[in-house]
């Protein structure tokens, strides 16, 4: 999986419907808590996507497509 | 390996749109990524699950989430995966380099590499539902339902998972040293693992 072709532009940097509530009722560490997490899990939605993901959606898509 | 050889022919009847997919496969490969804790296995996984969708797409409801969807999809496979392999539910092997890309300062950025370090010194299941619900944007009740259980249960999970993170940096129980410029390896790594035992640590 090491080809990489597209940014993932569709990709938004995702942000919790329901926040956790708070576990230490400290609300800074809260946010402070949210952000690295949110930081982590952002550096992989941000990776460019590997070029087989998008063969199998175009495979579909020109199944889908009228001949 | 194409893994859409084994696909049946499309499903017209597809309840979502191919965008709204592709939309969703960067979120699906880091929750493989945080599931699994390896890169290669993780995209597989995701490339599986796609399939799987794309082929049971008319059973997708329209008026739910499609990334709770596929998340279950890619959790199911995972699981089967490890039932039917019995392969190892963590690795270490893909812990992932030091710090974001852009840090504003330094200080931020070794913070961020400890907080990254302590994340992936927690068991699976914590990771999972801590990305979950902390950073994918999933709701309690979306993720109660993706692991099957009651939404109590994830806010406790969630609660313990936070806790036992915080733990770990309060008390600079960090396995990996912040100097270390690569991940550790397997072979490093049980070195730790077994000098602790053997301090009774």
């Amino acid at each position: 999986m090491a080809n990489r072709e597209r940014r993932a532009d569709r990709a938004k940097p995702a942000s919790p419907r329901t926040e956790p509530r708070s576990s230490t009722g400290d609300a800074p560490m809260d946010r402070w808590f949210q952000q690295q997490l949110s930081l982590l899990y952002n550096d992989v939605v941000n990776e460019p996507l590997p070029k087989e993901f998008l063969e199998i959606l175009g495979k579909i898509g020109k199944d889908k497509t009228p001949s | 390996m194409d893994r859409t050889e084994s696909m049946p022919e499309s499903n017209d009847t597809a309840s979502f749109r191919q965008e709204d997919l592709l939309a969703c496969i960067p979120h699906l490969r880091a929750y493989a990524r945080f599931l699994t804790g390896n890169r290669e296995r993780a995209d597989d996984l995701v490339q599986d699950a796609l399939v799987r969708a794309l082929t049971a797409s008319h059973q997708f409801q329209a008026e739910t989430n499609l990334k709770a969807w596929i998340f279950t999809i890619l959790r199911n496979l995972f699981y089967n995966e490890i039932r039917k392999n019995r392969l190892k539910v963590q690795s270490i092997d893909d812990i992932p380099g030091e710090g974001p890309a852009t840090p504003p300062t330094q200080d931020v950025n070794l913070e961020f590499a400890d907080f990254r370090r302590a994340f992936w010194q927690l068991g699976q299941s914590q990771r999972e539902v801590l990305i979950m619900v902390g950073a994918s944007g999933l709701s309690y009740e979306e993720a109660a339902a993706i692991c099957g259980c009651a939404v109590g249960t994830i806010k406790s999970r969630v609660s313990r998972a936070r806790r036992e993170l915080l733990k770990i940096l309060q008390e600079g129980n960090l396995t990996y040293k912040r100097g270390d410029s690569e991940p550790p390896s397997v072979a490093q790594a049980l070195h730790v693992i077994l000098d602790r035992k053997a301090t009774g640590g």
